[in-house]
């Protein structure tokens, strides 16, 4: 099977994002798990809400685009819902992101 | 002279823009007229070489700058008829040449365009001498509400007083062709700010000591919730470094009030530390201590509230504090002092106490009595109680030998209460186990406790802070450190030598021959003795040129030549670890410094250079590197 370079993320109540790699390996817990059994069946469960996963993944293809643009200073803010602050923040720090 | 009257009359001709440069910037031509006055009178030059009489022959050279500088003042009085028509020989000269030059310019323009004459209003000047040499009439003018020829696109449009004269293509432009212009003058001014707030933005970053880089998912939410902290209700499981995290934003922000502290608060807590509780009253204290008993270390700064009964309150509930951190706790009394001495002071291992006058002698010997010898830790910093040397001098005499990790005696409310004999003494005891030793702004302290204290009982140091200490003189220093290796082989990791102002190149030369493997920060802020030729040496290879030379130099005996200091020659030396390096004050540090430190401190990511004013935009600075505090640092 060729090398995909796309990864899917589950969320807990089954909802599905479908991510590049590049991008997923922003995150280094994301990135590790390739060595293992996620490697494989290019799928990751995790233990977070759609809503919560959804907000991630924006994280993730945000910081993939601006990465590059990051020294000159001019990315935008990125915004996140005021009541879901705590709970990412939580999954953010078990993401190491 | 014609424009010596036009000045003083109320009705102005058209006149150059020299003149009415000089006009703007108030100088005039008084002087000349002054000394032709006195040719008139003809008998007293002598007036003039008074010394005040130099603003205005300097001005007089401005207005006429065929004039040389050089001319003596008696000369010139001497000479002065002959010179004013020198003078005004000489400023006809530089018109007729500005002149053709002009006429060169247009020449090369490719001709005039029919009506062009507009431009000449403006742009040619209108000096008097000027007027009659222009050889284009003004015949060809267009009025409004003729045709033009558009200069951008070539159409033909009517000419109206909203048109658009563009002085680069010297013609007016039609109506489209000006929108284009608008919209470009638009974006051009809209590019402008962005760059401009760009610039900002790093430039506040630069302050913060942090890079303009994409900030982290947790730092977003934990901006957000610190912004809307007043709605959080409880913090849930966030993780300790993000509770820390969070609660030192809200202190940053001085946001930490009552209702925040609670939300920091659970049982099985065991350590807890806030930065700033100027907002966080008394009854909130005592929260602390009955929501988390579990608590071995607590840290308080600015804790101006906190009271006597919160004190005792501690002294009933935590059974287990071992380490407490207070700064500001001025409301707190010697009895209360003694008193929790008394109770907690046998489980106390970590004890520091700052900014308060209440802390006084009996205090201090009450502590020591009760904790002094298990204490691992001792941090008294800027206490206007302690009053006599004696007391001080008890530390020595309670603490047990090689307990002591850390120690910190600084800015004492008089030089004199801190003198060497009690830092030697100290370091007898306890120098074995010493990592860090605080002693800043103890001014009354010299060599000798370096030479007799730090450098024979300190094998384990490596953090040493001595600020303000300018009685340390750079041979002192210099011998320690050469002796140092001896007992301390490891090296030192942090040292400040802030306004240490004594020491000087052999100083710090024998400071980083000893731990240039093991520092990591260090500063030198405003030891200005060190000179370039030093940083440049020490900071360059030895096999390169200059640095052979200089050896051979030495070798050979050669003096430095008369008025220049002697030879010396330093070997390279390249610092692995160093990650932050103040050179503020540090003169002799410019753009060739910092490129070289650059290169031989490869870990190093802050430098500050602030007050070194040949630090330019032009020096090259690797990547990685944030250079802190050059001039040319907007915000």
């Amino acid at each position: 099977m060729p090398e995909s370079a796309y990864i899917t993320l589950v969320s807990s109540d089954n909802h599905k994002f479908v991510v590049l790699k590049d991008v997923a390996s922003i995150s280094s817990v994301l990135r590790n798990t390739q060595g293992f059994e996620e490697g494989k069946t290019g799928k990751i469960s995790l233990d977070m809400d759609g809503d919560i996963l959804e907000c991630i993944v924006e994280y993730l293809y945000y910081h993939y685009k601006y990465r590059e643009q990051a020294e000159s200073g001019t990315i935008p803010e990125f915004h996140i819902p005021t009541h879901l602050a705590l709970e990412l923040l939580v999954k953010a720090d078990f993401l190491d992101i | 002279m014609s424009r010596n009257t036009r000045s003083s009359s109320g009705v102005r001709g058209p006149n150059s823009a020299l003149t009415e440069f000089l006009r703007n910037e108030g100088i005039t031509d008084a002087f000349r007229e002054r000394r032709e006055r006195e040719r008139r009178l003809g008998s007293e030059p002598l007036e003039e070489e008074s010394p005040e009489e130099g603003a205005s022959t300097s001005t007089a050279i401005e207005v006429s700058p065929a004039v040389t500088p050089r001319v003596t003042r008696r000369r010139a009085a001497a000479t002065a008829v002959a010179e004013v028509e020198e003078v005004d020989e000489e400023v006809e000269e530089i018109r007729s040449a500005a002149r053709k030059k002009r006429r060169a310019a247009r020449r090369n323009r490719g001709g005039k365009r029919p009506g062009d004459s507009d431009s000449d209003d403006y742009n040619e000047d209108d000096d008097p001498d000027f007027s009659g040499d222009d050889e284009f009439g003004t015949d060809n003018v267009k009025k409004f509400g003729e045709e033009d020829t558009c200069v951008e696109c070539g159409e033909i449009f009517n000419l109206t007083v909203y048109s658009r004269f563009l002085r680069e293509k010297r013609g007016y432009v039609c109506e489209n062709c000006n929108e284009i212009i608008k919209v470009r003058e638009k974006k051009a001014r809209a590019n402008q700010l962005t760059a401009r707030k760009r610039r900002k933005k790093v430039a506040q970053a630069l302050l913060n000591k942090s890079e303009v880089r994409i900030p982290k998912l947790q730092d977003i939410c934990i901006k957000k919730i610190s912004d809307n902290i007043e709605d959080v209700d409880v913090l849930g499981d966030i993780g300790q470094i993000n509770m820390i995290k969070l609660s030192k934003i809200l202190s940053k922000n001085r946001s930490l009030n009552d209702a925040t502290v609670s939300l920091f608060l659970s049982p099985d807590l065991k350590s807890l530390e806030f930065w700033d509780c100027s907002n966080v009253d008394s009854d909130s204290f005592n929260k602390i201590a009955s929501y988390c008993p579990n608590l071995e270390s607590l840290t308080l700064y600015m804790c101006g509230q906190l009271h006597n009964d919160n004190l005792k309150y501690y002294n009933s509930n935590l059974k287990n504090l071992s380490e407490l951190s207070l700064n500001g706790p001025f409301l707190i009394s010697e009895v209360m002092w003694q008193e929790f001495f008394d109770e907690s002071g046998p489980k106390l291992k970590k004890f520091e106490v700052r900014n308060t006058h209440r802390f006084g002698n009996d205090s201090l010997i009450s502590l020591l009595e009760n904790t002094g010898s298990q204490l691992t830790s001792l941090k008294l910093s800027r206490l206007d109680g302690i009053t006599s040397a004696a007391v001080y001098d008890l530390i020595p005499h309670y603490i047990s030998p090689s307990t002591l990790t850390h120690l910190e005696l600084s800015y004492p409310t008089k030089e004199d209460l801190i003198s060497d004999e009690l830092i030697i003494n100290i370091l007898a005891v306890s120098g074995e186990s010493l990592i860090s030793l605080n002693l800043d702004g103890c001014t009354n302290l010299t060599d000798t406790f370096l030479l007799d204290g730090i450098a024979k009982f300190c094998p384990n140091l490596t953090h040493l802070s001595i600020k303000n200490l300018d009685q340390i003189t750079d041979k002192g220093f210099e011998k320690v450190f050469n002796e140092y290796s001896a007992v301390n082989s490891g090296g030192l990791i942090s040292v400040n030598l802030t306004k240490v102002t004594g020491l000087g190149d052999k100083a710090i030369y024998s400071l980083l021959k000893h731990s240039a493997h093991t520092l990591v920060e260090l500063s030198l802020n405003s030891i200005n003795n060190i000179t370039k030729e030093f940083l440049y040496q020490v900071f360059t290879d030895d096999h390169q040129q200059y640095k052979k030379k200089l050896l051979k130099s030495i070798k050979d005996g050669e003096e430095a030549e008369e008025g220049e200091p002697p030879l010396v020659y330093f070997n390279q030396i390249r610092l692995p670890l160093l990650t932050t390096l103040d050179l503020g004050f540090v003169r002799a540090v410019d753009d060739e410094i910092l490129s070289l430190v650059g290169e031989n401190c490869p870990k190093l990511s802050i430098l500050e250079v602030y007050g070194d004013n040949r630090c330019t935009s032009r020096a090259q600075i690797r990547q990685g590197l944030m250079v802190i505090g050059r001039q040319n640092d907007e915000i």
